[in-house]
């Protein structure tokens, strides 16, 4: 399976709850970085008494980005998805502000979770798919 | 200046690389969710915001900026008091070796100076000048103090009259009209001419406290004839003590004393000796006072005995009674007598070769006497006869008409001569020269351009002077007794025999040197020490005698010095200051900004990117290279072709000798240049004039100049 296209998690949870029957198993995998959010669509699927399971997958460059070497100085940054360019310079500071961020941000989307009973599992995209079933999440999301 | 400006367009080329650079480096990540907070906000940002956002292309530009100006060399004209310039004159005479203060007044006044050039203030220009022979500028004006307290160090007293006179002329002239210039005076006073007070900018400070000296102030010896190897030497003697003084007086010749006695003198009493002695060969006389006082070189003089000499004269004539007759009676001639068929040019063994009415194809080289007769290879034109040539004027100051009375002279038939090379007409008629004094460098000759026969000088006393005059002119080694004994400070001028081409000068404390000569004759001014100068030559060995014998000098009574005048208000004159440093090292401050804010977007460590990394390195390297412009480095330039122009100083303070050894100094240089370089000359006095432009000529063809000579007007001349 591959990745393709503008993310609009919550669109695309929304619109598969209104389209299942029956209560089930809801597995998301997704780095749940979309501007529109992702509070909207996991709430749908909880709504629709879907058992929901989350797997916040981020790259090693995205968890730290000082192992990639091109990631000093000035850079451009490119959004994959959208295209979208913005300037910015990497010097300590950012690179601070930007770990700030980026805790906030799992710890965001971990607490959303937790306060609906959501299972949440944390995996980076270097970590090969038998550890994952396998390993850190047999019995856990998976029974 | 719109050059150094224009660099400041530099900075377009360094924007459009901030925008290349812009372009590069494109970072792709998932999302910019994480980044935005960091992110700048507008996705297109203006051109002018973009220079807003930017802090490292601002800093560059300032820098840039800066940089322009100071290549543009700006200066700003302030009124101040400008830069103090301080020159040290050491007085180097004799009597600064005077001992009553300890060590002596020499080391007090260089301890002095010393301590002045110490304690000038940072960027004070100071200069040093000795006052020799002549005045010597040993450290240039220069606001490194090295230089200055080195020469003072360097600086000796010598056994020379006081010329203090000459150096404050120098200075002066350095200074020109420079009103803050300070000219300090370390002097004892003891100088003849009194101290200049006219000039605010001297300030006099004197050493010395007593004089206890008893100084040989005059020795001469002359012949006694009376009797062969007679003599008599007259002493001098002279006590500038304010107490009685009594020692041991001596004088001997070689190491046999003649005369050994005690002497009292009264304080401020002169007293004469007359002393007889008797001697046969060669020798030095010397005179000395045995007593232990303030001034050692003046407790001893010398006098040098000639050796008895003959001239060796051959005299070529198909008969001359007047010639033979008046070269026999000559006691120090050895003459021979050639008949002109057995002489065929050239000086054999002779000093002095007569020619009478004889015309050989040549004579070449030597020292002559030509009577009658111009050879071929004389440059001079023989134009035909004149009857009775009366004659109008004669030279009295040449040595050949020494007390010659030519008057009354009758000439029957003289030459019609035109001399085409350097010499001196010794006396002349409406024709041209009668009697002329020929100098080539290789030849020396005196011309007499008419018969004997048909003249009536041979009758007249001023014969004889005439021929011994000569003979002495041309002969060499005729010193007389007077020649040999010379005051310190004087040139020494001491004739050689002709083919003699190297001299060596050993002075008294036995240093040695090649001695220079000059048509014929040696030339050295450097008689700075008391004793016995001696010149050795393939024909042996002259001595001279150098004394002080300088009441002056030895008067060591400290004089009254002019005080130092009133500190007045400072008087302020423009000032230009170039503010290049200060641009510069804004720019540098700039560029050291920029650099670490480069450096900590980098996150302070060695970058990743070897572009970075060369980024960095460069900021580095410009830095230093900014911060080394402070240390003023200069590239020593090659150049092929130079000019140069000789400045000859003829004014009356420097003495012939010395305005000699110039021009020989410049005639030199210009046959040793490049082909390709120029040289020109310009002589100057109390003004300047150009004797030769600029050329490439490879010989010195300097032109007749005329200029005061008292005075140096050497600003005039630069």
């Amino acid at each position: 399976m591959q990745g393709s296209g503008d993310t609009s998690l919550n669109q695309a949870l929304s619109g598969y709850a209104a389209r299942a029957k029956g209560s089930g198993l809801a597995v998301v995998i997704s780095d749940f970085l979309d501007p529109e959010g992702y509070e909207r669509g996991l709430t749908a699927l909880l709504e629709r008494q879907l058992e929901v399971q989350v797997i916040h997958v981020l790259s090693p460059d995205e968890m730290d980005p000082t192992t990639s070497a091109s990631m000093t100085g000035d850079v451009r940054l490119v959004d994959h998805e959208t295209g979208d360019s913005r300037l910015l310079s990497l010097d300590a500071a950012a690179l601070l502000a930007y770990s700030t961020r980026l805790e906030e941000f799992l710890q965001g989307v971990e607490e959303f979770c937790r306060k609906r009973s959501i299972l949440y599992q944390r995996v980076t995209s270097d970590t090969p798919v038998q550890e994952i079933v396998l390993g850190r999440l047999r019995g856990k999301l998976l029974t | 200046m719109p050059i150094a400006l224009s660099l400041f367009g530099l900075a377009l080329p360094l924007v459009l690389l901030y925008f290349i650079r812009l372009r590069r480096r494109e970072q792709r990540v998932s999302s910019l969710l994480l980044w935005r907070p960091l992110l700048q906000e507008s996705r297109a940002p203006a051109l002018f915001q973009r220079f807003q956002r930017d802090p490292l292309l601002i800093l560059q530009l300032l820098a840039l900026l800066m940089l322009a100006i100071a290549l543009a060399r700006p200066v700003i004209t302030l009124m101040g008091e400008g830069e103090r310039k301080v020159v040290v004159v050491l007085d180097t005479s004799a009597s600064m070796k005077a001992t009553d203060v300890s060590p002596s007044r020499f080391a007090r006044a260089r301890a002095q100076a010393s301590a002045l050039v110490e304690d000038l203030r940072e960027g004070t220009a100071v200069m040093v000048i000795e006052s020799g022979t002549q005045p010597r500028v040993s450290a240039a004006m220069s606001r490194d103090r090295g230089p200055a307290l080195d020469a003072i160090a360097a600086a000796a007293p010598r056994d020379l009259p006081d010329r203090l006179g000459d150096a404050l002329r120098t200075a002066k002239a350095l200074l020109g009209d420079d009103k803050r210039a300070e000219i300090h005076v370390f002097t004892d006073g003891a100088f003849t001419e009194a101290p200049e007070a006219s000039d605010k900018r001297i300030r006099w400070v004197g050493v010395g406290v007593r004089s206890r000296n008893v100084a040989i102030t005059n020795l001469a010896v002359r012949k006694n004839y009376q009797g062969a190897g007679n003599f008599e030497a007259f002493v001098s003697l002279a006590n500038f003590s304010t107490e009685t003084e009594t020692f041991n007086f001596k004088l001997k010749v070689d190491d046999r004393t003649i005369v050994e006695r005690a002497v009292t003198l009264e304080p401020q009493v002169r007293r004469a000796l007359i002393l007889p002695f008797r001697h046969f060969q060669a020798g030095t006389v010397s005179a000395e006072a045995d007593l232990d006082d303030d001034l050692a070189a003046d407790n001893v003089a010398y006098a040098v005995l000639p050796p008895p000499r003959s001239i060796n004269v051959t005299l070529v004539s198909p008969g001359n009674l007047f010639l033979e007759n008046v070269l026999r009676t000559d006691p120090e001639v050895a003459l021979q007598v050639l008949s002109p068929e057995r002489y065929a040019g050239g000086m054999g063994k002779a000093d002095v070769v007569v020619l009478d009415s004889v015309t050989p194809a040549s004579i070449g080289a030597g020292r002559f006497i030509l009577v009658n007769t111009i050879p071929p290879d004389i440059p001079v034109d023989l134009l035909g006869v004149v009857e009775r040539p009366a004659v109008l004027d004669w030279d009295r100051t040449h040595p050949v008409m020494r007390n010659v009375e030519f008057s009354k002279i009758t000439i029957e038939e003289g030459m019609r001569l035109r001399p085409t090379a350097p010499g001196r007409t010794l006396a002349e008629s409406i024709a041209g020269p009668l009697v002329y004094a020929l100098e080539e460098p290789e030849r020396r000759a005196l011309l007499l351009g008419f018969d004997l026969f048909k003249a009536d000088l041979p009758l007249r006393v001023a014969f004889p002077l005439i021929m011994s005059n000569a003979l002495r002119w041309l002969s060499p080694g005729g010193l007389e007794q007077a020649s040999l004994q010379v005051a310190a400070g004087r040139p020494l001028l001491l004739p050689v025999a002709h083919g003699v081409e190297s001299a060596t000068l050993t002075r008294p404390g036995g240093r040695t040197l090649s001695a220079r000569m000059t048509r014929g004759e040696v030339s050295f001014d450097d008689t700075d020490e008391v004793g016995i100068y001696s010149l050795s030559t393939e024909r042996g060995v002259s001595r001279v005698a150098v004394n002080l014998m300088n009441a002056e000098e030895s008067n060591l009574a400290p004089r009254r010095l002019p005080a130092p005048p009133a500190e007045g208000q400072a008087i302020l004159v423009p000032i230009e200051r170039e503010l290049w440093p200060a641009f510069v090292a804004i720019a540098a401050f700039l560029l050291l900004l920029e650099a670490l804010l480069y450096w900590r977007r980098q996150g302070w460590g060695v970058p990743g990117q070897s572009a970075d990394r060369l980024a960095l390195g460069l900021r580095g390297v410009l830095l230093v290279t900014l911060c080394a412009a402070f240390l003023r480095p200069a590239i020593p330039q090659l150049l092929d072709r130079m000019n140069i122009v000789f400045l000859l100083d003829v004014s009356d303070s420097v003495n012939q000798v010395a305005r000699e050894r110039s021009l020989r100094f410049a005639q030199e240089a210009v046959k040793a240049k490049h082909p390709d370089d120029r040289h020109a000359v310009v002589v100057f006095g109390a003004d300047a004039a150009v004797s030769e432009a600029l050329t490439g000529q490879p010989a010195l063809e300097s032109g007749d100049v005329k200029v005061s000579h008292d005075g140096s007007n050497i600003f005039q001349a630069m």
